[in-house]
């Protein structure tokens, strides 16, 4: 009974994905039939330039935004940390963090309307990188605890300059944490909608962009093919993560 | 001849005084093991000594002022509560790393470090990780790291607190050791008095920012702050009860 | 004492102050600057439409029960999402904690991070709606003829597909805090410990299971219960057009062409902000409260 409420729970949280594979391979799906008449690659082989465009887009932001939000957040936080106001930061980083993304968007538009940016690629990377940032630099903040900040005392103390110390230290200590920043960082960009669509006012398109497009249209295969796009570099980040996270696992328990 | 002097050392913190102008002087090849409470100020102490926190007064270490230096450039090395152990690099590795700052070539850097294993006792252990280590052993790696860079001065902010009853006492004669064959230099903080007492050459009080340097062991004794008579009265009555 | 005494070495301060005005000026002027013109907008200092200060947006604002039923809305099902939530997840780890650590199982709960909540509302529309999969399973069973006899279960007015969805999307995370948190607090020897004193199992879960977790969990609890409050996409296409959630009405009079709308959502969105200031508070007040040295988790 227990075993089958547990598969039932995990079948649940995987059927999401494998409905969406499905759908993007039906083609006459119709009510009342419980499985499509046919399955074809027609609506993956026959994408347009749109698709691609938004694809371009939610990879050129995302790898961006993951990259500098992960490199600005280690370097603040690494020095905020030990900062007698570090309280204080961490109080205001929380306000942007727990702010609706979209309402967000709409506060500041304003200000990307008069600087020309809304509407362009560099205003909605802008956008998005001011929504990453105090995420990485929460995370980051947690991450520059007493211990490492001993450690780099420490280093400090038996010679090392800032740069070595850095580099010797903190960047090979810190390798677990910066993936995992930069994988979060880079799936806040890619599943963002609200600010994209504000800021970039509709001629920035981008994958959530483009599939909300598609379902306002009730065109529900190509929506579920840019849905499938959108899920596969999570699952093949939870994928590469889950392995990384049981094999440091194992690694510990025959270590203890 | 006195190797550290230290004049006027004062920090406060919120309003609150840390550390009330402080002075004494350490000579050479000599440990000062300074007794006192939780949050009398040990830490601050130590760490404005490294130059990891900043305050006022003067530092001098053989005759040079050294208050106003980096860390870095102090050649005083602070050694933690807890080993500190760089995660990434195994033993040898973290014992080698302050000699690779150095960029020390790499045969003399192997011999050097190879030494200080066989020193410690760690020989068997060159290429395992921090995590494949017990707390004794971490403990040694982080002495070896911090003596091979052959430091004027070596500070220790509790060293052996983490460790059980028995590692400890192994930890403290290794030290005793150590400090005798390599000529060491130490000032070490604890809140355990047989501690002090085993470990320094001179003794201090510390109590609410306000260092006290005993001239003799018997001063120490005869002082109550530091619990020594307690403590012997207690074993007496023992003794006595039996 | 000389004058190069009074100089001692300051070992972190430059960097830290710079790196404060980094984060000052990018993590937080940008909300606070939006905050600022969304204040003025409202009060009619700026905008196409500004005569000069006035409270007549606020008024408005304050008088709408669109606004006032969605601020309802919004926190009531924020809140209880969060508690069925966390119950549930009570529920799951003391009944099956040992296999939920299974490496299998912590992959599959672990899935839901990958769905975005624009494509699991997609997901949502497509399985609850009246032509969609579960319709479909009823039809084939039987149990209804025609589209019109299935419930309707997304755009409704009782918010059951936006309900079934934010629960999909937070039930595995609070599930994974639950379980992390339980095997922190060490629950298994406080359970002993209770049995030894005679505790019974009811009696243990409420006193020492339920007690020690809640506390524990709170604080995240807090800031997730914000987060569905703000929830945009899921209510966005599930939800319904009045009452509407907080986001998704402040989007719309955005969104509108009736410019007198915008001063209107712009008090809105001070509103919105306020409630946010509030929960945080909350947050803050409890995580100290609990932990005073530490950080939130």
């Amino acid at each position: 009974m227990k075993k089958a409420l547990l598969y039932s729970i995990c079948a649940l949280f995987a059927l999401p994905f494998a409905y969406l594979a499905l759908l993007s391979l039906a083609t006459q799906w119709f009510y009342p039939a419980l499985l499509p008449d046919s399955l074809t690659f027609l609506h993956w082989t026959g994408l347009h330039a749109g698709f691609f465009s938004a694809l371009a887009y939610s990879c050129l932001f995302a790898l961006t935004i993951g990259m500098f939000s992960t490199l600005a957040g280690f370097l603040s936080a690494q020095y905020i940390a030990g900062h007698p106001w570090r309280r204080w930061a961490l109080v205001l980083a929380y306000l942007p963090y727990a702010f609706s993304p979209v309402i967000y968007a709409h506060c500041i538009k304003f200000f990307f309307l008069v600087s020309n940016l809304a509407g362009q690629v560099t205003g909605v990377m802008l956008a998005q990188f001011i929504l990453c940032y105090p995420f990485a630099f929460l995370l980051f903040f947690r991450h520059f605890d007493a211990d490492l900040r001993a450690m780099e005392d420490l280093s400090a103390t038996l010679g090392a300059s800032r740069t070595a110390t850095f580099f010797r230290v903190l960047l090979p200590v810190s390798k677990d944490a910066l993936r995992l920043c930069f994988a979060q960082t880079f799936l806040i960009s890619w599943f963002d909608y609200g600010l994209s669509s504000v800021i970039g006012l509709g001629q920035v398109r981008t994958l959530t962009v483009l599939t909300y497009q598609y379902i306002g249209e009730a065109n529900t295969y190509l929506a579920a093919v840019t849905a499938c796009m959108i899920c596969f570099p999570p699952l093949l980040l939870l994928w590469l993560n889950q392995r990384f996270v049981f094999r440091s696992e194992t690694l510990q328990s025959e270590t203890a | 001849m006195k190797l550290l002097s230290v004049q006027k050392l004062h920090k406060s913190f919120a309003g609150k005084t840390i550390l009330s102008s402080v002075s004494f002087e350490l000579e050479a090849h000599k440990t000062l093991a300074v007794l006192g409470k939780s949050g009398c100020g040990k830490t601050s102490l130590l760490k404005m000594i490294a130059g990891l926190l900043d305050g006022s007064g003067e530092i001098q270490l053989n005759g040079n002022f050294v208050h106003t230096l980096p860390p870095q450039q102090r050649g005083i090395v602070y050694l933690y509560q807890e080993a500190l152990l760089f995660p990434h690099l195994n033993v040898f590795e973290n014992i080698a790393f302050g000699l690779r700052l150095r960029k020390m070539p790499e045969p003399a850097l192997r011999e050097k470090v190879d030494g200080m294993l066989e020193d410690l006792g760690l020989t068997t252990h060159a290429r395992k990780m921090p995590t494949q280590l017990s707390g004794g052993q971490k403990q040694r790696v982080a002495f070896g790291r911090a003596l091979i860079i052959e430091p004027r001065l070596l500070l220790l902010d509790e060293p052996f607190g983490n460790l059980d009853v028995e590692t400890r006492a192994n930890m403290q004669d290794f030290f005793k050791k150590m400090a005798q064959q390599q000529q060491i230099t130490a000032m070490l903080v604890t809140h355990d008095l047989k501690e002090a007492v085993r470990m320094g050459d001179q003794l201090g009080y510390l109590d609410a920012g306000n260092l006290h340097i005993f001239d003799h062991l018997r001063d120490f004794i005869a002082d109550p702050r530091t619990g020594m008579q307690a403590e012997s009265a207690f074993w007496q009555s023992i003794q006595d009860a039996v | 004492m000389s004058a190069t005494a009074q100089k001692n070495t300051q070992y972190r301060r430059p960097q830290g102050h710079a790196a404060l005005v980094f984060f000052l000026l990018l993590g937080v002027m940008p909300l606070a600057a939006g905050l600022v013109y969304a204040v003025l907008y409202s009060l009619g200092l700026i905008g196409y439409l500004n005569t000069g200060f006035t409270l007549q947006y606020w008024y408005i604002a304050l008088t709408s029960k669109a606004l006032w039923a969605s601020l309802t809305l919004s926190l009531g099902l924020a809140v209880l999402v969060s508690t069925v939530s966390f119950f549930l997840a009570l529920r799951c780890v003391i009944a099956l904690r040992p296999h939920l650590k299974q490496r299998g199982v912590r992959f599959s709960l672990h899935l839901p991070l990958a769905l975005p909540p624009l494509v699991a509302a997609f997901v949502s529309f497509q399985w609850l709606g009246g032509t969609g999969i579960l319709a479909r399973g009823a039809h084939a069973l039987g149990l209804i003829q025609t589209t019109d006899s299935f419930p309707v279960l997304v755009n409704d007015p009782y918010y059951i597909g936006v309900f079934v969805t934010l629960l999909l999307l937070n039930f595995p995370f609070i599930l994974l805090l639950v379980l992390d948190q339980y095997d922190r607090a060490g629950i298994t020897e406080y359970i002993h410990l209770a049995a030894t004193l005679g505790g019974n199992s009811a009696q243990i879960r409420r006193k020492v299971i339920l007690a020690i977790l809640i506390h524990r969990v709170l604080p995240t609890l807090v800031l997730y219960t914000v987060f569905l409050f703000g929830a945009f996409e899921v209510p966005l296409l599930l939800g319904q057009q009045s009452p509407a959630m907080i986001s998704v009405l402040i989007s719309q009079k955005f969104s509108k062409f009736n410019l007198a709308d915008v001063p209107v959502a712009y008090t809105c969105a001070v509103l919105y902000a306020g409630v946010i200031l509030v929960l945080i508070a909350c947050f803050w007040r409890w995580h100290f409260r609990q932990s005073p040295n530490t950080e939130p988790a």
